[in-house]
């Protein structure tokens, strides 16, 4: 919950990182002799569970200790055939940039790597660690396993000290799509580790993801958002660069940070919290853990400790607002359905007026005349469609898995909304959209792209279960009040009453007048099927519906209609008007 | 004399002070569950019941890594989340300890006698006595709840460096109650005892079994609250151990306080067990220079459990393990008089100076006092942020429900009840053929009072609401009205798109999601919380209809089934039961008038379904439309 007052939680953060164990029991095992290591090409790792422990930790050490900054595209991976890390592409980013080294390291040791992670089940809880480039390995082998469903326990950490350098921006937009993968990340970084050298001075194309835990030799801080982190990394490295960079005992720091939780940090000289926000305040403890205070300021002129304060400041709220301000679907969910109880009754109200709702809002639009409560109905169709584009770019954004189970919930709603209101962004279509009347394209072809992916869901394999459950429902439900299940019925009947037109059209070629034919025979053979399995409303045999339209002008063109199967059907007004409805009609 | 704890009254001293020599007096017998005194002086009189401690530290934990179990919500029936029935946790150990006393001691009696003639008790108990006053305390208001007419007195809790013993709901429920200001824990700045819970039990490993032992009276070796276990090297070892996990926890809850936003902190979770133990009530601060400093919002009490005993030099530390112990064995000094207690309440820990700077007002010298750092202070300053913001929250709805629109909402569908009935239609199967334009207008209506109770769950579920919603008299009056009066519709819209077929029945449960929505689920538990009736198990009067359709869809089938051959005896049994009660239930819903008589309308899916119900699942029972 957020409160009227913002704070920012780094330092409370870091004290639990720095009591809870964790980072001392990884660096254990990292500097452990005992433990056997397996040996690969230029790597090696070490696999260990302790006794009064229900998890493992693995550990990655690399042989070379230089960390090269040279980056490699992941189309480049995806051309030599790489695709353990394609699934954090999306179709809107498909590209990022990973550290070249490492992912040489990861792929030189590929088979033994799978190898090790078939014996990690759903169940293994698990912490990946490295130092270095060892840590950059571990962050590609634990992005490797984010490759499938992670509930809440079985999420893995991965905990690296010193600056592993990862991935670009667009590697950080990726992963801080899913609220878990995230969460998976925790970077621990000396303030005098020299592998902050390429952040001095010059920028990288490096993008940091996942929390870090900032130390000095007192004390020590996190931060979370990626901009900030940046911030206080090219910081770091500026002073460091001035000192000459030294090196750092992770070890010792981090068995010093865990008796430290238990004491005061020292507020250093100089720091006047005095008319400070809340957030202000915590910022600037935040940067007295890193040494960041105004005694360094006065011998490093470069750095400006107000200036930093009010630059994180701005830089937290942004983040802190973009975080909230995220899209949440339950929210506007009964709004939603407000209106499209609206449509409903809309839809009801014209079946009173004996007439279909798609011809309806079709005479509307093409005679331009509309009551007040009409009007209402173009309101509520835009409002919906405006949830649903959103909704569908939403779910397109997300991961893949995650992406799926959010599909599953909204498939029974979205598949509504897609019957319900496709009608009358087709009536639309065909009669009052100006690219229409230029171009003459049919509806099919410029089909919005949220009903297609709304009708690609249904397809999906998670809509195997709504399928059969729709096909059982069948024989109960009343085809009076249905909607239709194809939502693009009407673009087929519009498109068959321009055919209609082309055939008896004297001027027009002959050859053109085939083709035309052709697709009325392909149309009728549809509304067949689509009777058949009673998933057409009992709307469009309406008296001037666009249906009926199009069967007395179909009717006309060509006499052989009467030995057709449909033709049989529409013979007898009984047919459609009671047998289909009662489900009697003789199909076969 | 309240003896609540205000900002204006105070509890008394000589009750304190007796307190205090009861508390320490019950140790010496430790083989007594309890020892009882009576004062006559006071007004009313008092009855004094305190217990001594019990076991070593080890024998708190009944098993790894805390030992917390579900509290037997039989014996407190309102220590839960109403709405979603959720108990609070309980120390396993203490619970099973109390419940022994309960079965073995005449402590039972005692409370009675004394209610009967309304006396006020008070219950109090030091180290690990206290969890026993604590539980007595509750066990006595949840029997004896005080009303005007009663005239019972309630009962108070004094504790002197009290253990915690109950999780967050805990501390959520007694708020909820209003009972937090009956519980009063006295804790010395250094005290260990109230900390240690805050550990897992791995944490006490044998280097710490004779301080293990200080803690009890039973032992041979005379150890119980011996000061030369203290002087021992390990005490500074154990005062260790005991804070990093309280950092662990509070660090852990701090960053929640401040809104951290980083899911990284669930991950290490999932490594790192921490405790579920949570302060509740009013605890009292003792500096140790005479100072008492008061606070009740129990996330500032847990931040202070941790800060107030921060130490600021590692050289510090030989000498804090041992004052760890000796401040829990000496018996409190209590220095009486307004002017020596601090009250850190609402608005001063909203405005809690960030430093120290100087000043002497009163509140700056109890920050002083207890040695809270800046970080200590803004930790502070975020609890009572939070509990701002959730009045806040309250406060928003409350205008949202108290608004013209919502009251006339609700009126529009009070009027289509009333207009279908005089159409001879219940509301309930009008809705459901949704064929008239009114039909449709109420179900716009119902959308639209959904959004706003959907908004309150939501925010219930996230602890985005202060602790008392749930027990605040206008919500439940709210929520019982439109309860009583939407539902009908939501079973109706459920029945009337067939959801049943895909989602299951709508009071069933199919795949651990429930299709009645949890607007209707969580508000009938307020009102059965604050009836005190038992929670229904099935359905209530305002989706009875559920039930109706259930048993007409079983009924139908069961008929159809005769036909074919396969008739099923148990199904009819039970269904005959199911009959029985529901009619049962309809006529003492009708006769107190929650249930109107429109639902015996002829026509309606009730009366229809009666009507056909074949005459072996009647059993003699009959419904009748009632006459206009």
């Amino acid at each position: 919950m957020t409160q009227l007052n913002e704070f920012s939680s780094g330092t409370e953060l870091a004290s639990y990182v720095t009591s809870s164990g964790v980072l001392s029991r990884s660096w254990n095992t990292i500097s452990s002799s005992t433990i056997p290591s397996n040996k690969g090409q230029r790597l090696s790792w070490k696999v260990h569970s302790e006794e009064d422990s229900d998890f493992i930790i693995i550990v990655f050490e690399a042989k070379s200790s230089q960390v090269k900054t040279d980056l490699v595209s992941s189309l480049e991976l995806k051309k030599q055939n790489k695709l353990h890390f394609e699934f954090l592409c999306t179709r809107k980013s498909p590209e990022f940039q990973v550290n070249k080294d490492a992912c040489h390291l990861f792929y030189e040791n590929l088979q033994r790597l799978d190898d090790l992670k078939s014996h990690i089940t759903s169940s293994t809880r698990l912490i990946v660690t490295g130092q270095g480039l060892g840590g950059s390995v571990a962050i590609l082998f634990t992005l490797s396993l984010l490759d499938r469903t992670l509930t809440g326990k079985n999420r893995p950490l991965c905990i690296t000290f010193g600056l592993p350098l990862i991935g670009d921006t667009n590697l950080q937009k990726a992963m801080s799509r899913s609220t878990t993968w995230n969460s998976c990340f925790l970077q621990v970084v000396s303030h005098k580790d020299p592998l902050l050298r390429p952040f001095d001075p010059q920028a990288t194309h490096y993008m940091p993801f996942g929390t870090f835990l900032f130390c000095s030799d007192e004390s020590s801080t996190c931060f979370e958002n990626p901009e900030s982190i940046l911030k206080i990394l090219k910081v770091l490295a500026s002073i460091q660069g001035n000192q000459g960079f030294q090196s750092a005992d992770y070890g010792n720091i981090v068995e010093k940070l865990y008796r430290k939780s238990i004491y005061k940090d020292v507020l250093p000289r100089g720091v006047d919290m005095n008319g400070y926000s809340t957030l202000q305040a915590s910022i600037s403890l935040q940067l007295s853990a890193l040494g960041l205070t105004p005694q360094v300021q006065q011998q490093q002129h470069n750095i400006d400790i107000d200036n930093l304060v009010s630059t994180m400041e701005t830089l937290e709220k942004k983040f802190n607002y973009q975080k909230r301000a995220t899209f949440d679907p339950t929210k506007k969910l009964n709004s939603e359905k407000v209106n499209m109880v609206q449509l409903e009754w809309f839809k009801k109200d014209s079946r009173n007026k004996n007439i279909g709702y798609y011809d309806r809002y079709k005479n509307m639009l093409s005679t331009n005349m509309f009551s007040t409560s009409e009007l209402d109905v173009i309101n509520y169709r835009k409002n919906l469609t405006n949830y649903w584009e959103k909704m569908v770019e939403a779910a397109e954004l997300k991961p893949q898995k995650e992406g799926a189970q959010f599909r599953t919930r909204w498939l029974f709603a979205g598949t509504n909304y897609r019957r319900m209101v496709e009608p009358l962004e087709i009536a639309n279509y065909y009669y009052s959209n100006e690219e229409y009347k230029k171009f003459g394209k049919s509806y099919l072809e410029n089909r919005p792209k949220h009903y297609k992916q709304l009708e690609e869901w249904l397809k999906e394999g998670i809509g195997a279960a709504a399928a059969a459950s729709n096909s059982t429902s069948i024989s109960t439900k009343n085809v009076e009040s249905i909607l239709n299940f194809d939502s693009c019925f009407w673009a087929h009947v519009e498109e068959a009453l321009i055919s209609c037109k082309v055939v008896k059209d004297v001027k027009a070629n002959v050859l053109k007048k085939e083709e035309e034919k052709k697709k009325l025979h392909d149309f009728e053979d549809y509304v067949y099927g689509l009777l058949k399995n009673s998933e057409v409303s009992s709307d469009i045999f309406l008296r001037d519906s666009s249906y009926m339209t199009w069967w007395n002008e179909y009717e006309k063109i060509d006499g052989a209609v009467s030995h057709s199967k449909l033709g049989r059907f529409m013979s007898n007004a009984d047919n459609y008007n009671v047998k289909y409805v009662k489900g009697t009609y003789n199909f076969n | 004399m309240a003896a609540a704890v205000g900002s204006t009254e105070f509890i008394v001293a000589e009750l304190v002070e007796k307190a205090i020599s009861m508390a320490w007096k019950a140790h010496k017998t430790p083989e007594k569950h309890f020892i009882l005194e009576k004062n006559r002086k006071g007004e009313p009189q008092q009855v004094f019941i305190s217990f001594p401690a019990s076991g070593s530290a080890k024998d708190w934990y009944s098993q790894k890594p805390f030992g917390e179990l579900p509290i037997d919500l039989e014996l407190f029936p309102s220590l839960k989340r109403i709405g979603h029935n959720e108990p609070a946790k309980l120390n396993e150990a203490f619970q099973a300890r109390f419940q022994a006393i309960l079965s073995k001691s005449s402590l039972e009696t005692e409370v009675k006698d004394a209610m009967d003639k309304k006396r006020q008790i008070v219950f109090t108990g030091h180290s690990s006595g206290s969890p026993m006053a604590i539980l007595a305390t509750l066990r006595t208001l949840e029997k004896y709840p005080t009303t005007k007419s009663n005239g019972w007195v309630p009962p108070v809790c004094v504790t002197f460096g009290s253990p915690l013993i109950g999780n967050n709901i805990f501390s959520h429920a007694t708020r909820r109650e209003n009972w937090s200001n009956f519980f009063i824990h006295f804790v010395m700045r250094y005290d260990i005892v109230p900390r240690i819970l805050l550990s897992p039990l791995s944490s006490f490993d044998q280097r710490f079994e004779p301080i293990s032992q200080f803690f009890n009276p039973n032992h041979k070796s005379k150890s119980f609250m011996s000061e030369s276990v203290g002087r021992s090297s390990v005490s500074s070892d154990f005062f260790s151990v005991v804070m990093s996990n309280a950092a662990k926890v509070t660090s852990h809850a701090a960053s929640k306080l401040l809104g951290t936003t980083d899911s990284a902190i669930e991950t290490i979770a999932n490594f790192v067990p921490l405790s579920p133990y949570r302060p509740f009530g009013t605890y009292i601060f003792c500096t140790g220079n005479g100072k008492h400093v008061v606070v009740r919002n129990p996330d500032a009490v847990l931040q202070l459990l941790f800060f107030s005993a921060q130490l600021s030099t590692e050289a510090e530390v030989a000498q804090v393990g041992y004052r760890s112990l000796q401040e829990h064995r000496t018996k409190l000094q209590l220095n009486l008089g307004m002017e020596n207690f601090v009250f850190l309440e609402q608005d001063q820990l909203e405005n809690l100076p960030l430093i120290d700077d100087g000043s002497k007002d009163d509140i700056s010298m109890a920050c002083n006092d207890l040695g809270l750092s800046p970080r200590a202070r803004l930790c502070l300053r975020a609890a009572a942020g939070l509990e701002q913001q959730r009045l806040i929250n309250e406060k928003k709805l409350k205008e949202k429900i108290d608004s013209p629109e919502v009251e006339e909402n609700l009126k529009k569908v009070e009027k289509y009840k009333q207009v279908m009935e005089l159409k001879n239609i219940c509301y309930y199967d009008a809705f459901k053929n949704q064929e008239s334009s009114e039909d449709f207008e109420a179900n716009v209506k119902r959308l639209q009072l959904a959004m706003l109770w959907d908004e309150i769950v939501e925010k219930l579920r996230g602890y985005e609401l202060p602790d008392e919603f749930e027990g605040r008299p206008e919500w439940i009056e709210h929520a019982t009205r439109f309860r009583r009066l939407v539902e009908p519709l939501d079973v109706a819209n459920y029945y009337r798109h067939e959801r049943q077929l895909e989602a299951g029945t709508y009071l069933g449960k199919k795949s651990g999601k429930e299709s009645r929505p949890s607007r209707y689920r969580l508000t009938q538990r307020w009102f059965e919380h604050a009836e005190r009736r038992k929670m229904e198990e099935d359905y209530s009067e305002s989706c009875f209809w559920a039930e109706v359709e259930d048993l007409s869809h079983i009924t139908i089938n069961n008929v159809n089934g005769r036909v074919s051959g396969s008739f099923d005896k148990d199904v009819v049994n039970q269904t005959q039961e199911r009959v029985a009660k529901l009619v049962h239930r309809i006529k003492v819903w009708i006769d107190n008038k929650v249930v109107d008589k429109d639902v015996l309308l002829e026509g309606s899916t009730l009366m229809n379904w009666w009507n056909a119900l074949p005459s072996q699942y009647k059993n003699g029972l009959s419904i009748k439309s009632p006459v206009f």
